[in-house]
């Protein structure tokens, strides 16, 4: 189609984008490979499903719009619409060699559909364009910032949809006849041109745009690798790359007696896969918009912390600073409760929670700093074995005068009961574990106790950030539960059921762990436990992170509740994946709230306006902080925060 | 000559003041598991002090050795640590026992060093084992316990952590034999000097030091807080408050009790419009007295009260307060 010499323009453009679009590249590679290996080149091809399903499936963007962010729709549209216009662009470039190479060697009919599909791309793509416009310069959701780097976007992508049919509107009117005939906007435009009178100089027309055209295509494709549209080939990666582990499942430190690999202070402490997280961040927001901490106004925003990450990875070469506190903070980092919000909405799999513990791990294990409340509990910990610092010998007080015996008595059990130690020195949830213990009983299940030889899991600890510690805990409890032989375990607390089910493994100790939960309800489905009276009232029930969100057990709380006749089951605006930390998760319990609003007053208050007359949730930490939240509000209207068995044990008396 | 234990007195004003009577007790008590015939020498240090063969002795003291001068009224390093260590040097005594107050804590070591021996700070308790002393003190905030022995022999010095303490018994027969001595002080020697005492106003003391707390919680209500503030006047407390009154912004953090904020362990402690959740409770479990004040019986905080006044604290206090400034008028 060009003379020789535009051949050879066009050879240098190509040569000039692949040369800058590769160096770019190498500089990216190169600095992912500054960080810690990390082995992710494992099952490739489950990996490839994963892919296939999450980007051409539109997973990764279709998952938020269920839960009423419709953006994902768009940007699905967007992904689809412009993977065709990818496919056009090359055609594009080949028939600039030699004519013959455009589509229409496919066939002619192809060439028809090719052309007819790509002009409704175009419309799609221009619609979807002026929609996200509207949405980021006019309606301003919180979560997303007017950048001006969304904005060059929007202009390029909305100027190449224009060129696209000014392209071919010329064509059509240079060539006399349609090349494809189903091209409408193409053929409507060649018209209006003929009406203005552009027949004549429609040749020159068309090679101006068929130049501008490539020219932009170029350039937008190096300019993707330098800025926040490089998600666009990282997401990819990203997702293929992303854990396999169980979520929230945080990994052991391989070399923690050789005291390496305690956390991170630098960018390149970071695993090479943290790293390539920050390139496939879309700074979409919707982790901030989700985030506990964010929306009770601490500082800690998971979407700038990404970005301040990137900022620092790019422009940082040699003789890296530390992280902290130059590029996040101290009160950011503690300000996680590791509810796993950002995770969940995060439509490219970036892994926050776990960098913010690699941030405490440094900090509490290198640097011995961490918030001063948290002091005592490490003590408790460290001397006494439990978070309340009381000791082995009143471990067991909440038993007195119910007939339990330990697994140092007997051995003969179904299950053990691990009650944890909220549930065992804490006042109110004692109340809890006796009522637990009681209904598993009331079931005729033998159950049995480790008694005084129970510690703590270890949870709060590992969140914090303190895994000597942790570890030093799991292998006592290993070392107890494989001494008395134990198989299958039912927690109370939630963060017991996560650490011992889905952490203990990583550190040998296998057991089949039950949250008690789906234990009762499986006694109430195979007809061991038989609710006995109606009760009359509305619940709403609060879902526990640990529990939901990370261990994806929503159903059975809610089946439980839902067979009490009577019962009516409300449901908060952010239930389920979405709902609401109530602060008091990784290791916040023990720290002081002082910056924003509190966490537990939010999500109180959204339990109260459902006008429920009880909430229900199943950890002893909600419990305690939704007692607290409910207590702290200056409305008349209250309500009765109870544990999930607190309300089945009334009426299968 | 018998062999001696050295005690270190301490007063203020001219009246003698704790730990010497439970350091005396203490000493007694070392005496006995020796099994030796120890005299027990108390060492006062002051100006104008009287009856004290009579107040020491009835505490266990067998003598007295009273260095009396104006210049030794109030605490002053260099001329108590020459006096002692000139005693010291002519009586080779072979304990020297000091409460662990900021007399001792300064006294002991400046001594120690001084003489070139062997000190053990923060003690809790003394055993002896086959005639070796073994010395009992905390680390790690109280924590743990270390055990301890002296490897030399010769003078031993030790000071006692004050919550270990504890009086003995009396005996109002006794006398002590009174040794006073008046010592020759140059004035201007000293290299530190006494200028003027500050008395801790109980406004701005560190919680954990505080003798008497008031603790306000949510039942006292934001805008009757002031009532709190008042009580503490009245009876010269520290005020502190529960979480959910800090989070109200009307008490800085360093005054939260509790889980998220400090362990207080004052004699006496008022717990108002208090509920007593768990996270608040710890805070105050090292507490010797807890008087507390709620509307609803069944609070937990009463779980962990002396004395437990069912009641709303708008009514109680002003009562309590009138009857404080009422006792007070007529004393």
């Amino acid at each position: 189609m060009l003379p020789l010499g535009g051949k050879i323009i066009l050879l240098i453009l190509i040569l000039m984008t692949l040369f800058f679009f590769s160096r770019r590249a190498y500089f990216l590679i190169r600095l992912l490979q500054q960080g810690k290996p990390e082995n992710r080149f494992n099952h490739w091809g489950k990996r490839l499903k994963y892919v296939l399903v999450q980007v051409f499936g539109g997973r990764c963007t279709l998952k938020n719009v269920t839960r009423g962010d419709y953006a994902g729709f768009g940007h699905l549209l967007l992904f689809y619409g412009f993977s065709l216009f990818l496919i056009s662009y090359l055609f594009h470039i080949a028939e600039g060699f030699y004519e013959k190479l455009s589509p229409s060697i496919l066939g002619h009919g192809f060439n028809h559909l090719f052309f007819l599909f790509l002009d409704i791309a175009g419309l799609v793509v221009i619609a979807v364009i002026l929609w996200a416009a509207v949405r980021r310069y006019l309606i301003r959701p919180n979560r997303l910032d007017p950048t001006l780097e969304a904005g060059i976007i929007l202009v390029v992508v909305f100027s190449l949809m224009l060129l696209h049919y000014l392209t071919e509107g010329f064509r059509i009117l240079m060539e006399g006849r349609p090349f494809a005939e189903w091209s409408f906007v193409g053929i409507a435009l060649s018209h209006l041109f003929e009406e203005l009178g552009l027949k004549g100089s429609s040749r020159s027309f068309f090679f101006s745009f068929w130049w501008l055209h490539l020219i932009v295509v170029f350039g937008f494709s190096i300019y993707v690798l330098y800025s926040k549209h490089l998600h666009i080939l990282a997401s990819f990666f990203n997702l293929f790359f992303h854990s396999l582990e169980h979520r929230g499942a945080l990994p052991p430190i391989s070399e923690l007696d050789k005291a390496k690999g305690l956390g991170v202070s630098k960018i390149e402490d970071f695993s090479w896969k943290k790293l390539l997280d920050l390139y496939a961040c879309t700074e979409c927001g919707r982790c901030t918009a989700n985030c506990p901490a964010s929306i009770s106004g601490k500082p800690l925003r998971p979407r700038d912390l990404i970005y301040h990450l990137k900022a620092h990875l790019l422009t940082s070469k040699d003789g890296r600073f530390p992280i902290i506190p130059q590029v996040v903070t101290e009160d950011e980092l503690w300000a996680c409760t590791t509810c796993h919000a950002c995770v969940e909405v995060c439509p490219v799999d970036i892994e926050h929670v776990e960098r913010m513990i690699d941030f405490r791990r440094h900090l509490v294990m290198s640097q011995a700093d961490f918030p001063s409340e948290v002091k005592s509990l490490f003590r408790n910990l460290e001397i006494f074995r439990d978070t309340h610092g009381k000791g082995p010998s009143l471990r067991t007080e909440w038993t007195i005068g119910l007939p339990i015996k330990t697994f140092r008595e007997s051995q003969q059990f179904e299950i053990l009961y691990w009650v944890g130690c909220e549930g065992s020195f804490h006042d109110r949830n004692k109340e809890v574990s006796k009522v637990i213990l009681k209904t598993i009983q009331g079931a005729g299940v033998k159950v049995g106790i480790l008694g005084k030889d129970e510690m703590c899991c270890g949870d709060p600890a590992r969140r914090i950030g303190n895994e000597y510690l942790f570890r030093e805990l799991v292998h006592r409890n290993i070392g107890i539960l494989n001494h008395y032989g134990v198989k299958k375990i039912v927690t109370y607390c939630p963060h017991c059921y996560h650490t011992l089910k889905n952490e203990y493994p990583l550190f040998g100790g296998q057991f089949e762990v039950i949250h008690y939960t789906v234990y009762i309800n499986e006694l109430l489905r195979n007809g061991r436990l038989k609710i006995r009276r109606p009760l009359e009232g509305q619940v709403v029930f609060h879902d526990p992170c640990y529990l939901g969100r990370i261990n994806g057990i929503y159903e059975a709380p809610r089946e439980i509740l839902k067979s009490i006749p009577a019962l009516n089951l409300k449901e908060m605006p952010l239930s389920k994946e979405r709902s609401f930390c109530c602060g008091a998760g990784g290791g916040r319990m023990w720290m002081h709230e002082s910056q924003g609003e509190r966490i537990n007053q939010i999500r109180s208050r959204e339990a109260i306006e459902t006008k429920a007359d009880w909430v229900a949730t199943s950890c002893p930490y909600c419990l305690t902080m939704m007692e607290d939240g409910v207590r702290g509000q200056e409305t008349k209207e209250q309500v009765n925060v109870l544990d999930l068995s607190e309300i089945l044990y009334r009426v299968i008396l | 000559m018998g062999q001696e234990i050295f005690i270190m007195m301490e007063q203020k004003e001219g009246v003698m003041e704790e730990p010497s009577f439970s350091l005396l007790s203490e000493g007694k008590g070392l005496r006995e598991r020796l099994g030796s015939s120890h005299l027990l020498s108390a060492i006062v240090m002051g100006d104008g002090i009287r009856n004290l063969e009579r107040e020491l002795g009835s505490w266990g003291a067998d003598r007295v050795y009273y260095f009396e001068s104006p210049l030794l009224k109030r605490y002053q390093s260099d001329f108590y640590l020459n006096l002692l260590s000139g005693l010291v040097g002519e009586k080779s005594p072979d304990f020297f026992l000091f409460g662990a107050t900021s007399l001792g804590n300064d006294l002991a070591p400046r001594l120690a060093a001084r003489l070139r021996v062997g000190l053990i700070t923060h003690c809790v308790d003394l055993y002896v084992d086959q005639n070796r002393v073994e010395v009992i003190k905390t680390i790690s905030d109280q924590f743990l316990h270390q055990k301890l022995v002296f490897r030399h022999s010769g003078l031993r010095i030790v000071t006692f952590s004050l919550h270990a303490l504890m009086r003995g018994d009396q005996d109002f027969q006794k006398r002590a034999e009174v040794i006073k001595i008046s010592p020759k002080i140059e004035p201007g020697q000293e290299r530190v000097r006494f200028v003027n005492w500050l008395k801790a106003d109980p406004k701005t003391i560190g919680l954990e030091e505080a003798d008497i707390i008031v603790c306000g919680g949510r039942g006292v209500g934001k805008k009757t807080f002031e009532m709190v503030h008042q009580l503490a006047d009245v009876i010269n407390g520290s005020v502190g408050g529960t979480r959910p009154v800090i989070d109200w912004g009307i008490l800085p953090y360093e005054r939260q009790i509790g889980q998220t904020g400090v362990e207080v362990s004052p004699t006496l402690l008022m717990a108002l419009g208090i509920s007593g959740a768990n996270e608040f409770t710890v805070g105050i479990e090292g507490s010797k007295m807890v008087i507390a004040i709620n509307m609803d019986r069944k609070a937990r905080i009463f779980k962990f009260a002396d004395l437990g006044i069912i009641g709303d604290i708008h009514q109680v206090i002003p009562l309590v307060m009138d009857q404080i400034k009422k006792v007070k008028k007529e004393s």
